[in-house]
């Protein structure tokens, strides 16, 4: 069922606009005049994707560089960097853990799924029933 | 004559130029600099500046002359000269 | 993660920003598919899509000279041979690629290449 939950002239070409619909937040996306909808959180670590670059169809997540193709939700590239190796931490590694904490603030903490369970004998099952939407981790 | 080479694994013209030795039947001993280990490539890098070459692959050495970058023509007349001796 | 989708997105990315710069992907399809597909590798062992044909030294200042597109690192040598060093980008008016050699920059005259 479609709603509505912006005007065209509130997203400007290459611009972004974050909504919460019903609880949820999701990402109106303006690639050259098409909108994309998205969710809101990161496939990585759930940043706020609408405080990132948009770069085309290419969205660039402001925390760890993901990348996502925003016409097809695809993640394009992993987080950069993966982890530090023997690299010394910056002296300023405060101004950048401020800068975490800036974005997850906007983000909210949700309820978790949970899934039914059947216990028959000495075997455990779980009925996932994933849906298109959910996450495979 | 001896024809040693640094090379890439990534790199097309570092396999062009193996390419061209091989189909030429003339043999020669390669390291791939990216699959050496960290000392190797400290090696190689030390090696490659008292060389004054930057980073920049393929290095072909025949006998003592060095040519970087992907050089057929090049490759000819240092082994035709190396004949010639 | 989809490597063709990778390599498109590289594509895409790069176009916009050597277009400025006086260059354009090489017109040698084969070539900047091989190459792209090198970069996407490198990116997933690295983090970063370096360039394919250079050897990345230990230092960070050294490697950032080497992330694709490294043209403005190497401006002079690069356009005095009207491609980047592994010719996956070349000068706007070439057609064909046949006549691109890799010039090392002990080679290029100093006319051509702005030192100090």
């Amino acid at each position: 069922m479609f709603v509505e939950v912006a005007k065209m002239s509130e997203i400007a070409k290459g611009g972004m606009k974050a909504v919460e619909v019903n609880g949820r937040w999701i990402v109106l996306c303006n690639d050259n005049g098409r909108i994309y909808a998205i969710e809101r959180r990161c496939g990585h670590m759930s940043a706020p994707l609408d405080m990132g670059t948009l770069n085309g169809y290419i969205l660039t997540c402001p925390m760890h560089h993901s990348q996502f193709d925003i016409t097809s939700g695809e993640a394009l590239s992993e987080p950069v960097p993966r982890d530090f190796g023997d690299e010394v931490p910056p002296k300023n590694m405060g101004i950048y853990l401020q800068n975490i904490a800036m974005l997850m603030s906007h983000i909210k903490t949700c309820d978790i799924k949970t899934y039914p369970v059947k216990v028959e004998g000495d075997s455990i099952k779980v009925d996932l029933e994933l849906k298109d939407c959910d996450r495979l981790i | 004559m001896k024809v040693f080479m640094y090379t890439l694994s990534t790199c097309p013209w570092c396999r062009k130029t193996k390419q061209f030795f091989r189909e030429k039947n003339i043999p020669f001993e390669y390291v791939d600099y990216d699959l050496a280990d960290e000392k190797e490539q400290d090696r190689i890098l030390d090696e490659l500046s008292r060389l004054n070459v930057t980073h920049a692959f393929p290095v072909v050495m025949i006998d003592a002359n060095i040519v970087v970058g992907y050089n057929p023509e090049k490759y000819i007349e240092l082994l035709d000269k190396g004949k010639q001796k | 993660m989809n490597v063709e989708s990778r390599k498109k997105a590289l594509r895409y990315q790069f176009e916009k920003v050597v277009d400025p710069l006086g260059y354009k992907f090489s017109p040698d399809e084969e070539l900047v598919d091989f190459l792209l597909e090198q970069e996407v590798f490198l990116e997933r062992k690295h983090g970063i899509p370096y360039c394919p044909c250079q050897g990345l030294p230990k230092d960070r200042e050294g490697r950032m000279k080497l992330v694709c597109p490294c043209i403005p690192f190497h401006r002079e040598q690069f356009d005095y041979m009207k491609c980047c060093w592994c010719l996956l980008y070349v000068h706007k008016d070439v057609t064909d690629t046949s006549g691109l050699r890799q010039i090392p920059l002990s080679e290029i005259p100093a006319a051509g290449l702005k030192r100090g």
